[in-house]
């Protein structure tokens, strides 16, 4: 199956990535970059309520058929994560090609929705990788980063391409193990999650939301494994994913760098959404797919209300890097919905995605299930603890200014799907099922 | 009563605080400035329709008569055989609450205009207050464990944000962040205990058994299902109602404006904890053992309440004990099966500490204004019995009540701190890790030579 109008979305990114690379200054580019981003988030928009309104009629002549109505969530996400990104970053951290790099990574993520050839889709996670690496290797540090993300990185890419040929060739056992390896790395779950920490860390935060958040391996999950892996495989998976969160969740409680709280908070996260890809129940399964979108579009918001906030204070820390609440209002009240939501926060579509995950589960893994409930906990802890390290009891900094407009209306749209269809879930979760 | 007039009340009861919240978030959201006057109005008329509305209630289960009415309304979202319960119900436990609950928010949001007047976070405190005023309709009127663990939640959220709400101060964000830990970390019991229930009876949706004056919660059918959700239930009341080990959060959460500290800590949210054990009654009279748990941990937390209130020298900080001492005595009451008695119980009590909450800020005008009355000197009522202890166990008590029975201490040596501690090491020995393999790979040599030159550079 190829879907056009995927292709057409990921067509607009690269083009946006080709005009931001191509600006005299960073901002151009910044500007270049939110503009592709836009029109992309645009057509997304589109399509999806073309689709949502329009009956399998419509999805059908689209390419898209009822089993695939994920799809079109995944990909309307893809674009408001680079718009998120674009039009956060700081352009002491993102040059010219750093932009380029984000939106190609934007692009090389929709082109993955377009299709379900392994060939095709294992071309595409290799360049995803390549240009993540390149983009390492450009930062001025001895490319610490770049040296550990490709040690990490490559392997996963390779097993992914053996994984795919495998596939083709028939051999479905040995292909799943090499596939599920390769996307267990690059999805950061455990014993290879080692990567993250530093990524997070050390690459411009674009790069970070850009490669991490549109979460290839899932789809690569749901359209080469899911329901033919060999069921240990599946409780295995679910296993790894599930202590992959605990064990995130309590890594993060004990970090003071923002960076790497969002790290062990993504990583967390991650593996709910693998935990719940390998329940047999639809509505586990429902509520991995929609923790999938609720994760793109929130911690895409947070990490880029990071990104912002550093570009004012510089590097974050909960120990220094608190600030007077009155200076950074809505910057604050952003950070926090957009974490809180990622965590399961009533109101929020959050709170749907994982009733439906631990609800599901609970029936297939009653004792993952309910540690998935501890979890969530723990990351809720994590999120407030960053709004109040940062955005309470600090000193007042003169010259710092809360969002620009331009900041302040991608977030309001990030946050306005999450808020919106966290009151109103059902026809959502009604058209994914 | 018409059901459709029972509906549009309970509708009106829970969501018009909210509709208040959302207007005052959006215009915050947008920017606008708006008067005090017009952020104070539209969130005292919202809280006081709301108080309306739950007397229409009221009216409507008198006249009514039974045992009440289940709304269960179209599924908010479901997929297969489930459907997310999104029920409220109005019986005889519900809608007393839900009436005092709805006059002592209005009340409290009209005494607050003056006090936080000219206050920097005039419409942000309105703004919890509605939510929170919508949250605890929606916990108390919610007809199944999923919907109340949505109102449950919002609560525990408003709370710790005006906990912190003077958030210039290190202070009270320290406190709030302490109280969210604890709801947090008993909130997994309430949503435990949903799930298990979906998973041994497959429904949250309260449930109506002839012995009982209210609905409550469907008893599953295995002993052990009874004891797992009865048992984490009372879990998840121990956070809210701050009892032992986990009430220390509670005086500390009085750094908040006084006007939130009477209306959560003196008044609703403290007593949600009850609210939810009362709702769980089936299951403790299911198994004994649960109600026996209920009366130890009830016991525990009057004693210690009573003891570490009498060395409080701040007012708030005695009140807070005071009611954590009552919630105490509550718990006791419903686990010996004197359910009517909690329910009188609670409103006197909430009544009466909201009020004494309220006035504290003005305790020793108050005093000295008795004192000229009574011309002479007023006498304390506590001292007989603590002249009777030897003078050893007195200092030992005093001592163990100036630290607060040591739980704070228990809790952060033994088991907060190696939790942190050991999710320090865990994280240092990956990077251990890597800076090893850095050293000893060809690859990595450059970049670990880097990595070394970076730090030795002064920042």
């Amino acid at each position: 199956m190829t879907n056009a109008w995927a292709l057409a979305s990921a067509g607009l990114l690269l083009l946006g990535a080709l005009l931001a690379g191509s600006a005299r200054s960073a901002q151009a580019a910044r500007s270049r970059a939110t503009i592709a981003a836009g029109a992309a988030t645009l057509l997304g928009t589109i399509m999806l309520f073309a689709c949502f309104f329009g009956g399998d009629a419509v999805g059908l002549s689209l390419g898209i058929g009822a089993e695939h109505h994920y799809l079109v969530l995944a990909a309307a996400a893809n674009p408001i994560i680079c718009l998120l990104a674009s039009a956060l970053s700081p352009l002491a951290s993102h040059r010219q090609h750093t932009f380029r790099s984000m939106l190609g990574l934007g692009a090389i993520g929709n082109a993955f929705l377009a299709t379900t050839q392994p060939l095709v889709l294992a071309g595409l996670w290799l360049a995803s990788v390549g240009v993540a690496c390149s983009e390492l290797f450009r930062l001025g540090r001895g490319s610490r980063a770049g040296w550990i993300f490709s040690v990490y990185q490559l392997p996963s890419a390779l097993l992914f391409v053996i994984g795919a040929l495998l596939l083709v060739r028939g051999s479905t056992t040995v292909a799943a193990a090499c596939l599920l390896l390769g996307i267990g790395i690059r999805e950061a779950t455990l014993p290879a999650h080692g990567w993250l920490p530093s990524f997070f860390e050390d690459a411009p935060l674009g790069i970070v939301v850009c490669f991490c958040l549109p979460q290839l391996g899932v789809y690569a999950h749901l359209e080469l494994l899911h329901r033919t892996i060999d069921p240990t495989l599946v409780q295995l998976v679910a296993r790894v994913g599930a202590i992959s969160a605990l064990y995130g969740a309590f890594l993060a409680h004990g970090q003071t760098s923002v960076r790497r709280i969002a790290a062990y908070l993504t990583m967390s996260q991650t593996g709910l959404v693998a935990f719940g890809l390998e329940n047999h129940s639809p509505i586990g399964w429902s509520g991995a797919v929609l923790a999938w979108f609720v994760q793109a579009l929130g911690i895409s918001s947070f990490l880029s209300c990071l990104s912002a906030l550093e570009a004012r204070r510089g590097p974050l820390s909960l120990g220094t890097s608190a600030g007077d609440p009155h200076q950074l209002p809505r910057l604050g009240v952003a950070t926090l919905l957009a974490g809180l939501a990622t965590v399961g926060a009533p109101l929020t579509l959050g709170f749907v995605a994982e009733d439906l995950l631990v609800q599901g589960s609970v029936t297939e893994h009653p004792v993952l299930g309910l540690l998935l409930v501890l979890v969530t906990a723990q990351n809720a802890i994590t999120v407030l603890r960053v709004y109040f390290g940062l955005f309470t009891a600090g000193p007042h900094r003169p010259g710092e200014m809360d969002l620009a407009p331009r900041e302040f209306w991608t977030l309001s749209l990030s946050l306005l799907v999450l808020l919106l269809l966290g009151l109103a879930p059902g026809p959502l979760v009604t058209f994914i099922r | 009563m018409s059901t459709g007039l029972v509906h549009t009340f309970l509708a009106l009861a829970t969501g018009l605080p909210f509709l208040a919240a959302l207007a005052l978030a959006i215009g915050a959201w947008l920017g606008q400035k708006w008067p005090e006057v017009v952020v104070h109005r539209l969130a005292t008329s919202a809280l006081w329709l709301s108080f309306v509305a739950s007397l229409g209630l009221a009216w409507a289960l008198f006249w009514g008569g039974g045992v009440g009415l289940l709304w269960s309304l179209p599924g908010w979202f479901g997929v297969g055989g489930y459907h997310f319960p999104l029920a409220l119900v109005a019986d005889h436990l519900s809608v007393p609450f839900a009436v005092f609950a709805s006059c002592l928010l209005a009340v409290t949001a009209r005494f607050s205009s003056g006090y936080l007047h000219r206050e920097p976070g005039f419409l942000r405190y309105y703004l919890l207050l509605c939510l929170f005023g919508g949250a605890v309709q929606l916990a108390v009127l919610a007809g199944s464990l999923d919907f109340l663990l949505f109102g449950w939640e919002l609560v525990g959220f408003t709370s710790v944000m005006l906990i912190a709400f003077f958030h210039e101060r290190p202070a009270p964000v320290n406190n709030g962040l302490r109280a969210f830990v604890v709801y947090r970390l008993c909130d997994v019991g309430l949503l435990g205990a949903a799930v298990w229930l979906h998973h041994s009876v497959e429904s949250t949706s309260a449930h109506h058994a002839s012995l009982f004056p209210w609905w409550g919660v469907e008893v599953p059918a295995q002993a052990i299902d009874v004891v797992v959700v009865g048992g984490l239930l009372i879990w998840a009341s121990l956070g809210k109602g701050a009892q032992v080990p986990f009430g220390g959060w509670l005086p500390r959460a009085m750094e908040g404006p006084t006007p939130s500290s009477a209306i959560f800590y003196g008044a609703l949210s403290v007593h949600l904890g009850p609210y939810l054990l009362l709702r769980s009654a089936p299951l403790l009279d299911a198994q004994p053992i649960l109600g026996w748990l209920v009366v130890m941990v009830g016991l525990s937390t009057a004693v210690h309440g009573s003891l570490v209130g009498r060395v409080q020298s701040d007012i708030k900080c005695a009140l807070a004990y005071a009611s954590m001492t009552q919630v105490g005595v509550i718990f006791m009451e419903i686990g010996l099966g004197f359910r009517t008695l909690a329910v009188v119980h609670i409103v006197g009590h909430a009544a009466l500490r909201c009020l004494q909450f309220l006035r504290a800020p003005s305790v020793l005008a108050d005093r000295a204004e008795d004192e000229r009355r009574a011309g002479a000197p007023l006498h304390s009522l506590t001292g007989s019995s603590q002249r009777r202890l030897s003078r050893g166990l007195a200092l030992w008590l005093y001592r163990g009540a100036l630290e607060r029975g040591f739980l704070d201490a228990l809790l952060r040596d033994y088991l907060l701190g190696p939790i942190l501690a050991l999710s320090r090491q865990l994280d240092q020995g990956q990077e251990a890790l890597h800076a090893w393999l850095l050293e000893r790979s060809r690859l990595g040599q450059g970049a670990a030579k880097a990595s070394k030159a970076e730090a030795e550079v002064p920042p």
